[in-house]
């Protein structure tokens, strides 16, 4: 009845609108400006606006990546101008599940966004959509999504006091929502739980490159656990080598094809005995070692260090190929955590 | 609107023109709806098809290109309201009192009446009712444009359509 009425007035009210003749403005604006508009680029959703305007202010005040760094892949291919739209892409990290010797572990892997959707694709993704809600896996096939399908992400940044300084700060609100009732435990296993939590709480804050807190919400309402696991009131990220797989790769990227008359730069993040990190370049079809080098990366603190190992392919025959990087276990047990990706090399 | 509005192959001077000819109409009453000033709908729907012309190489589609400009709009007209205080200044203009109200009788003062009850409402609040009972949009689909839970959605429909009723009180009972 209600919603009739306001129906019924909202569309009588628009009908004797009568807009003014604005084609000839339209034409001669995109035969100017070639697609570019005076408000810049179109955002998706309000709260993406919000977002993205508070983002800018955290990067431009230097805020500290919670790991470290985003280094990885080659900064010269992390923006780039697709030249039709003129839409800036940028490279967002996105934390998945994988598995190691010690259980379950949260993976890094860099996905090709829209620039100024940073915060919300990346958010999207973790959960296992893009950005127009449609199911979104991990690129690389030995990752998962800990999330139920059907599970939805909305995301801001909000300004906040901070309790103890009394200072203006910021937290990232995470309402999570979709077919399934996130609050009790049970819905995935327990190990898999808190790395889910961690998992959105570290795409987040790489998103805002800042050590934000995160609350997070359940249909937009202030919850005290989600998938039973305590988050309230705000929690930030905890240890990296207790949550994180201790070798992670950020280039080259799961399925890339590459020319063996250019050198193959492999990098990525680890934490291994003396910062070794072992990486070799293996047959696809029968694990036959092409190349193996050692790179150092770092260890003895809790964050994972940048690596970075350069190959000479110009020996290595076209066909599909398997980059494995891989953290050094003394003890001779196996209990090495390792990254892989399948590539393809040309002539 | 045209029923099958065939764009294939088509170019973006000729998409652009062809949907301003189906849609442009339709998309400044709903942006009059979300800023109240016809002026700045008409600046934020002209932008919207501006945008729309950049990006028609990936769109292509007719159906795409009209979600697009739909979320275009909603999106730019927030904006708009945010950094022109559209709404701010419509209602410095006419406070209560000022209007050209005569009576319920009227269908022009009721329509008038509607677009100023929405200027007070909040903003979610009027987002959520347009788009939900203007363009029929699901919870689903406003939750996702606006960045905000389906139970948030529910709400502000429920708490906007009570608002609107207090505010239209007589118009709102007399209209059939």
């Amino acid at each position: 009845m209600t919603e009739g009425k306001v129906r019924q007035l909202l569309n009588d009210a628009a009908e004797d609108i009568d807009p003014g003749d604005r084609l000839a403005s339209i034409r001669s604006a995109t035969a100017r400006r070639g697609g570019r508009t005076a408000w810049g680029w179109w955002v998706t959703g309000g709260a993406g606006m919000v977002a993205a305007s508070v983002v800018t202010a955290l990067v431009v005040s230097g805020g500290v990546n919670p790991q470290g760094s985003l280094t990885g892949p080659a900064t010269t291919s992390t923006t780039r101008s697709s030249s039709i739209e003129g839409v800036n892409d940028t490279l967002a990290a996105v934390y998945y599940v994988g598995d190691t010797p010690d259980g379950p572990r949260l993976y890094r892997e860099f996905r090709r966004v829209r620039a100024d959707l940073v915060f919300h694709a990346a958010l999207d993704a973790a959960v296992g959509r893009d950005i127009e809600g449609a199911p979104l896996a991990p690129l690389d096939p030995d990752y998962r999504v800990p999330w139920p399908a059907g599970t939805t992400i909305a995301a801001q940044v909000l300004p906040a006091v901070d309790s103890k300084s009394g200072g203006l700060d910021e937290v990232i609100e995470i309402s999570l929502g979709g077919d399934v009732d996130l609050r009790e435990r049970g819905i995935v296993s327990e190990s898999e739980a808190s790395l889910a939590i961690e998992q959105l709480i570290r795409t987040a804050q790489g998103a805002v490159s800042a050590r934000v807190p995160v609350r997070f919400l359940l249909e937009g309402k202030v919850t005290d656990q989600v998938l039973g696991v305590s988050t309230a009131p705000t929690l930030t990220a905890g240890s990296s080598l207790d949550t994180l797989a201790h070798v992670s790769l950020s280039d080259p990227a799961e399925g890339r094809t590459v020319d063996n008359d250019n050198p193959l730069t492999v990098r990525g993040v680890g934490n291994s005995f003396e910062g070794n990190i072992v990486t070799r370049i293996q047959g696809w079809e029968d694990d036959a070692v092409f190349a193996q080098k050692p790179a150092t990366a770092g260890w003895m603190e809790d964050r994972l260090f940048p690596f970075t190992v350069t190959f000479d392919l110009s020996n290595v025959p076209p066909g599909d190929y398997v980059v494995i990087s891989s953290t050094d276990d003394p003890s001779g047990r196996g209990r090495e955590h390792t990254d892989t990706r399948r590539i393809s090399i040309m002539d | 609107m045209p029923a099958h509005l065939d764009l294939t192959g088509t170019n973006p001077d000729h998409a652009v023109e062809q949907l301003y000819a189906a849609h442009w109409r339709a998309l400044v009453r709903l942006s009059v709806l979300l800023v109240h000033d016809q002026a700045a709908a008409e600046d934020v729907v002209q932008d919207a098809f501006v945008a729309m012309h950049g990006r028609w190489s990936r769109l292509r589609d007719p159906d795409k290109a009209l979600a697009y400009l739909r979320r275009a709009v909603v999106n730019r007209s927030r904006s708009a309201l945010r950094h022109r205080g559209v709404v701010e200044r419509y209602v410095r203009r006419t406070m209560p009192g000022e209007g050209t109200v005569e009576g319920p009788s009227e269908s022009g003062s009721r329509r008038e009446a509607v677009r100023h009850a929405l200027t007070q409402v909040s903003v979610r609040q009027r987002e959520v009712l347009v788009l939900r009972y203007y363009l029929d949009w699901s919870e689903l689909q406003i939750a996702e444009a606006l960045g905000i839970s389906r139970g948030a959605v529910k709400s502000h429909a429920h708490r906007g359509s009570a608002a609107l009723r207090d505010l239209l009180g007589d118009w709102w009972e007399e209209s059939a």
